[in-house]
């Protein structure tokens, strides 16, 4: 049995198995071990389902023996954010509202999974209904940062970060409405993708603001990611992986910097990390530009006035009918919907589109844009004073509003050891050029081939 | 709480429909209500939008490049 198969990528698993060195049950069970030695002090799994792993796995076994290979995620462990129906499995969404809900049928990025030869490993922890969070009034405990486990993993989808940092899995399905891929993939250092709205279908999954959900994958490297969104959105093969590999030299990146130089209050160990990532890119052939759009703030203000509006029509019949069991930190998230009014709801999405075009002006000069991703390191997990004033302190509602692409990739730790993240953002349907830009810095960098050590500190029996 | 105060907070929720079921949630309900003045007040402050400025549809935000 080979070692260490536990930070193999997608990519390089996917080979091994292709080829035969390595069985899909030999792989799965690698895994199944590493989640059960260590998620207990982590918390990244709500679902733990070894059984359909291994089934899953079997079947990949007779399928490939038989020559039908389907692809490199063939055989492959996947986990779901719960908030993503896999039929016959719970869908709780972190809630004691949902916890008997049983999925009946399968989200349709399941379906796509299951038909690309997948192996179920389970469902993933998420801040309650993909919002507020971390709370410790629900009937299962957060997850909790693979890099040090007193320290805020990010979310909400938390657990599918998480699993992917900490090696259980080589790619997890999250959601995305003002931040919640990107969130966790920064404090893990994964690498997260928003992609363009409704590129990735929402159907089976959970809602918590409908023109502003997202779903989307979370991995280690840039290669599976790509691959990931080529499989769950439908795309050819090739679509987001083509161009891979090619060189920077005349992409031009525009820096939006005011956004962590002035709207918000960043680290400072996070600006000098995003200038040393601006500097690699330079040196790659990019052509660097800073350039100018509206305030963080008014995009801020929009997505919040969006989001509490659609999460509250939603949640209405709840807050009314058994307010008591939702986490305090859920219902204040949600209640603000109460109070928005009809006019201020409309006027917000007649502004977000003269957002959107504002933002598109920008690709007139450049390829990509990058930006600050959280301004803020990871807080203690249970400080609740830093978790609400971290709350906002991010560039991510703009791009849920216009709807661009967004990846979250990993840029160094800090001096704490914990991992720092920065943005790239595309055009609309531009996946393409986003994971051409990020793939090229991660090969530079390196950062993706390092992970956390998690054997010190697992819990005492 | 002051006897004002907490009128205050319980027209809130009556008027938004919200149960009223202990002293917690009556300081929730008040915090959403400020929370929603806020942001509002920031919207407002974004400036005038033309009659023609249409809301934004999922095929207006990504056919807008």
């Amino acid at each position: 049995m080979m070692e260490n198969l536990h930070f193999l990528s997608a990519l390089e698993a996917g080979s091994l198995i292709k080829t035969k060195k390595i069985s899909p049950v030999e792989y799965a069970e690698a895994l199944i071990h590493r989640i059960e030695k260590y998620d207990q002090s982590l918390n990244s799994f709500l679902s733990f389902m070894p059984e359909i792993a291994l089934e899953d796995a079997k079947k990949a076994e007779r399928e490939i023996m038989k020559g039908e290979w389907r692809g490199y995620l063939h055989g492959i462990p996947y986990g779901l954010k719960d908030n993503i129906d896999y039929e016959g499995v719970r869908t709780s969404v972190h809630s004691k509202i949902l916890q008997d809900n049983i999925a009946v049928s399968d989200a349709e990025v399941t379906h796509k999974l299951r038909a690309g030869g997948g192996v179920f490993m389970g469902k993933l922890a998420t801040h309650e209904f993909a919002t507020g969070g971390p709370s410790f009034d629900l009937p299962w405990p957060p997850a909790r940062n693979p890099w040090n486990r007193d320290y805020f993993c990010g979310g909400s989808s938390s657990g599918s970060a998480v699993a992917t940092a900490a090696g259980f899995l080589p790619l997890a399905l999250g959601t995305d409405t003002g931040g919640s891929i990107r969130s966790p993939a920064s404090l893990c250092g994964v690498v997260g993708m928003k992609a363009t709205y409704d590129l990735v279908s929402r159907s089976g999954v959970f809602p918590l603001a409908y023109s502003l959900d997202h779903v989307g994958p979370l991995t280690r490297t840039v290669h599976d990611n790509a691959m990931a969104l080529e499989l769950i959105s439908g795309a050819a093969d090739g679509t987001y992986t083509s161009q891979l590999g090619e060189e920077l030299k005349g992409t031009r990146v525009g820096v939006i910097r005011h956004f962590h130089t002035q709207d918000l209050d960043c680290d400072p160990e996070i600006s000098s990390g995003i200038e040393n990532a601006l500097h690699l890119l330079d040196s790659l052939g990019a052509a660097i530009e800073d350039v100018e759009t509206a305030p963080l703030g008014e995009f801020a203000t929009l997505n919040r006035i969006i989001l509490s509006a659609e999460a509250y029509a939603i949640h209405e019949n709840w807050l009314r009918d058994r307010p008591q069991d939702y986490a305090s930190n859920t219902r204040e998230r949600i209640m603000p919907g109460a109070f928005i009014s009809a006019a201020s709801y409309i006027n917000s999405t007649r502004f977000r589109l003269k957002m959107a075009r504002l933002l598109d002006s920008l690709f007139e000069r450049v390829d990509v844009l990058v930006t600050v991703n959280t301004a803020v390191m990871a807080h203690l997990i249970d400080d609740e004073e830093a978790r609400d004033r971290n709350h906002g302190q991010n560039a991510w509602s703009p791009f849920n509003l216009t709807g661009n692409p967004a990846l979250s990739i990993p840029i160094g730790l800090s001096k704490a050891g914990l991992p720092l993240g920065m943005q790239i953002v595309g055009r609309h349907h531009a996946e393409a050029q986003v994971y051409k830009v990020a793939h090229a810095f991660e090969q530079a960098s390196e950062w993706s081939k390092q992970h956390p050590t998690l054997s010190d500190f697992v819990l005492p029996k | 709480m002051e006897k004002n105060e907490a009128e205050a907070i319980k027209k809130t929720a009556a008027d938004a429909g919200l149960p009223i079921l202990c002293s917690d949630y009556l300081q929730s309900y008040l915090r959403a209500k400020k929370t929603a003045k806020l942001r509002q007040e920031l919207l407002w402050k974004m400036g005038d939008l033309s009659p023609q400025d249409q809301p934004a549809s999922v095929a207006r935000l990504t056919e807008s490049r």
